[in-house]
């Protein structure tokens, strides 16, 4: 068996899933499962590959993290505030942060941030180096340059989503490669109603109930969270997550 | 010295001796002087009272040769001590007892007293006093001819606010008000009747809510979790709740003729404010959604279900009986009472579906079906617009889930009224009874700050309880409303090292005499206050909502606080065992009361007596079975 033959050709068939896709979803961005595969290697360490999901309609982003069986929803709130929910897929479970406050150390303001990857402000930054395609099939490729750091990405403009991310700096390297993409609305709605019949506990109430199993082991349970793209500052630094394994 | 003269004499001795009857010799030549001798010292110390060999002052007499002839005696020459002691004082002058009966502290504890004495010597007729003071059996009688005299009762329940939690809240408030602190009271430690319950549940040392409330509602304790039933219970099995029942001073109040409200700054239906109406198998069955399928068709119904129809709820169980509802009740918690559907969402919902009800219900419409001319509020201006002359119902559901702390309430969406804003609105209402009102009044989120590990978050919200405790005081006549103020339990939460006097209660100890930051063994600083467990330290700047500690992992142990500014909104103390969050405490609470029935309140007694003072003092049972009859 030639398996660097099938490779190709499976990278092939994704990128024709993904540009076949491109055309027809254009129309409607706002709602689509995006799938991308995370590879890490830090200096010193072995590289690590891991995987997220996007899920997003209008009003409300998920990031599912399969890895540690988590997924983070942020919901938009009449365009004012974030509010953000945490579930455990593994328990059936939700804990609701209240909106407007700082979780994981960051307040969420930026709806860009959340429901693209990265957000519009950064995307703003950068520098377009090459723009091809046309339409739904638009690709820009962008970069951003500091002293240590390079960051490239290739933005679908029409669709408002990451095709690909590369970090590049002397000590870690990172790519976000888009793999899937999947627009069918029902798969959407049919996650989200997956999520939304958890038991959900107020954050406040955390604290109320110690015969709860599931909320005396929250200790143990992880605040994990996986970077994103939006998460570098200009200096393409890291500004949070990536390590909370 | 000595030795030298005893050598002279016996050689003159000796020389006496060897002389026989012959003429006197010449007389010797003188002989030589001898060395000066040792100086002999005696050294005398004044010793102040509290000396360990003169308990009461005196002198202490050292004696001894000066070897050095230094003219001093040095400890090394002393070779006698001697004391000489001052007797104790075993009596006093008359100008004495008069200082020390005549000073202000005296005066004013004097005075408290006799205040206390007065308040309970009013309640009962002058000649009953007068007898009550003389025999046990006459003492017996007179508190019998209490019963009844409360006309309105106000049970205030600061959620969590365990002994330590009360002391420290009053340093703050103190030195917020710029004083030292110590010396503060908060408004309900001035009332002249005060003691101590115990809250442990029938299933659990350390109690939850449910259980402690029910005792205090109900007169009957019970399991840890479960809402207005006995022990006989299965937690989480709706069946059992049959036949489980109690009835709470609440519906008492209500079969009896009196207006009666409920006022919570968590969810109204969260366990403690639930326990005043409802009977649930389990606390968190707040609305349909929270129910299992199988126990919701056996008829199961939320608490939410069962605060809008608590009417129908309570006539039904028996015959002929006629209530007017419950008249006032102010909290949060509007998720439980909305629908799935972001249709029904209110102007400050905070979720893209703000109801959580999946049977479609909107129970604040079917509340203003059932009360035609309530008023239904949501926000502060909905709040201020009551007109508490004439409103007969009001059901105010201020935020989605619990109200907001304290300290935080200023970042609500549409804005929400203050504890003690609630309370004098719900009194203005209430009193146009005139046979009278039940009211409860709970402080929910201080035990969700010390959940959160937050002093500050805690103690704010227990400045506020004392201020909506102060309205209330202001607005009853205290001859004819019995005021309780307690806590269902209390919390982890700990004032410890050697502060000095005034030292900032949220801050770091400083030592007596000391301006410099004591140090532990580590040789880092520590906070007077903390906790046993939780997830610890936090420094969140000026953050004001204790719960953000639920975002990040738990950080116990010691912390280098040096640079730390921990008197902050966003500061958590350190904790000792990591939890997912700060825990109850199983100690006793202290109970605070005034008004008729409130001599009632003293020395160590079981947590469900605070209803049977209630229920003495207001004879709640007995106007409800003449209600009845």
């Amino acid at each position: 068996m030639n398996f660097k033959k099938i490779t190709i050709l499976l990278i092939a068939q994704l990128i024709m899933s993904v540009s076949a896709y491109a055309k027809q979803a254009c129309t409607d961005y706002r709602q689509l499962k995006a799938e991308y595969n995370i590879s890490v290697q830090q200096k010193g360490h072995s590289s690590t590959n891991t995987q997220l999901i996007l899920w997003r309609e209008e009003k409300v982003v998920a990031h599912q993290y399969p890895s540690t069986k988590i997924t983070e929803m942020w919901q938009n709130i009449n365009q004012k505030l974030i509010k953000p929910i945490r579930y455990f897929n593994d328990y059936n479970r939700a804990i609701e942060y209240q909106p407007g406050e700082v979780v994981h150390g960051k307040k969420e303001t930026d709806w860009s941030y959340r429901f693209q990857l990265i957000s519009s402000s950064m995307l703003a930054k950068m520098t377009e180096t090459k723009r091809q395609g046309a339409g739904c099939d638009e690709r820009v490729f962008l970069t951003y340059k500091t002293d240590k750091s390079e960051l490239s990405i290739v933005w679908m403009p029409q669709i408002k989503l990451v095709e690909s991310f590369k970090l590049d700096n002397p000590s870690r390297k990172e790519h976000w490669q888009l793999t899937n993409l999947d627009t069918k609305t029902a798969k959407v709605d049919e996650y989200f109603k997956l999520l939304y019949a958890y038991k959900g506990t107020d954050y406040a109430d955390i604290g109320d109930d110690h015969t709860d199993p599931f909320l005396t082991k929250m200790v143990t349970l992880g605040f994990v969270e996986s970077g994103a793209s939006g998460f570098y500052n200009d200096k393409g630094e890291a500004l949070e997550g990536h390590h909370h394994h | 010295m000595k030795n030298f003269k005893l050598s002279i004499i016996s050689l003159a001795i000796l020389g006496l001796v060897g002389c026989s009857d012959g003429d006197n010799g010449t007389n010797g030549t003188d002989g030589s002087n001898g060395a000066d001798g040792l100086n002999s010292l005696i050294l005398q110390t004044p010793l102040t009272v509290g000396d360990t060999n003169c308990p009461n002052s005196g002198v202490q007499i050292d004696s001894g040769l000066d070897n050095d002839a230094d003219g001093s005696l040095s400890d090394s020459e002393i070779i006698a001590t001697e004391y000489v002691c001052a007797a104790g004082v075993t009596s006093v002058s008359n100008s004495e007892i008069l200082t020390t009966l005549n000073n202000d502290w005296f005066a004013a504890g004097e005075a408290e007293i006799e205040t206390a004495k007065d308040v309970w010597a009013s309640s009962i007729s002058s000649a009953t006093a007068k007898t009550a003071k003389t025999t046990i059996t006459a003492k017996a009688a007179s508190i019998e001819s209490l019963r009844g005299q409360a006309k309105n009762v106000i049970l205030f329940v600061g959620d969590g606010m365990g002994i330590s939690t009360v002391t420290a809240a009053r340093i703050l408030e103190g030195q917020l008000n710029g004083n030292k602190g110590e010396e503060n009271q908060l408004s309900f430690e001035t009332f002249p009747f005060a003691g101590l319950a115990k809250t442990y549940n029938v299933d659990a040392q350390t109690p939850d809510s449910a259980g402690t409330m029910t005792a205090m509602m109900s007169g009957v304790k019970t399991d840890v979790g479960v809402i207005g039933v006995d022990e006989d219970i299965e937690r989480g099995e709706c069946s059992t709740v049959d036949g489980n029942e109690l009835y709470t001073a609440l519906e008492l109040a209500e079969i009896a003729g009196k207006s009666t409200g409920i006022i919570s700054t968590a969810r109204i239906t969260h366990a403690t404010p639930a326990a005043t109406y409802a009977k649930s198998a389990d606390r968190n069955w707040e609305d349909i959604s929270d129910i299992d399928t199988e126990e919701a068709e056996a008829g199961c119904i939320d608490i939410a279900d069962q605060l809008v129809n608590f009417e129908s709820i309570l006539e039904a169980k028996i015959d002929d009986l006629d209530i007017d509802g419950i008249e006032v009740v102010f909290g949060g918690g509007r998720r439980h009472f909305l629908p799935n559907d972001a249709d029904y969402n209110s102007a400050d919902a905070v979720s893209t579906v703000e109801g959580d009800r999946t049977d479609g219900r909107d129970l604040t419409s079917e509340w203003q079906d059932i009360y035609p001319d309530g008023e239904y509020v949501m926000d502060q201006s909905g709040f201020e617009a009551i007109d508490t002359d004439s409103v007969e119902h009001v059901f105010g559901l201020f935020n989605e889930s619990h109200m907001q702390y304290e300290a935080d309430r200023g970042n609500d969406i549409a804005g929400e009224p203050s504890i003690s804003e609630m309370t004098e609105t719900a009194i203005n209402i209430l009193d146009n009874n005139d046979d009278g009102f039940f009211l409860m009044v709970e402080s929910g989120r201080i035990d969700h700050g010390h959940h959160a590990g937050s002093a500050y978050n805690a103690l704010t919200d227990t400045i506020a309880f004392s201020d909506a405790v102060a309205k209330a005081v202001e607005l009853t006549d205290s001859s004819e409303t019995l005021i309780i103020v307690t806590a269902d339990h209390g919390h982890v939460f700990t004032i410890a090292g050697y502060p000095k006097r005034g030292n900032p209660i949220l801050g770091k100890v400083v030592s007596v005499n000391s301006t410099e930051e004591a140090t532990a063994s580590d040789g880092m600083p520590y906070t007077t206050l903390g906790y046993t467990n939780g997830l610890g330290f936090r420094d969140l700047g000026t953050e004001t909502d204790a719960d953000e500690t639920y975002t990040l992992a738990a950080a116990v142990g010691r912390q280098d606080l040096t640079d730390v500014d921990t008197s902050s909104s966003g500061f958590h103390q350190e904790a000792l065992v990591p939890l997912g969050s700060e825990t109850h405490s199983g100690e006793d609470v202290g109970v605070f009361a005034s008004g008729p029935g409130a001599l009632l309140i003293n020395g160590t007694q079981e947590q469900n007596m605070i209803f049977h003072v209630m229920d003495f003092a207001a004879d709640l049972t007995g106007a409800a079975d003449a209600a009845v009859e």
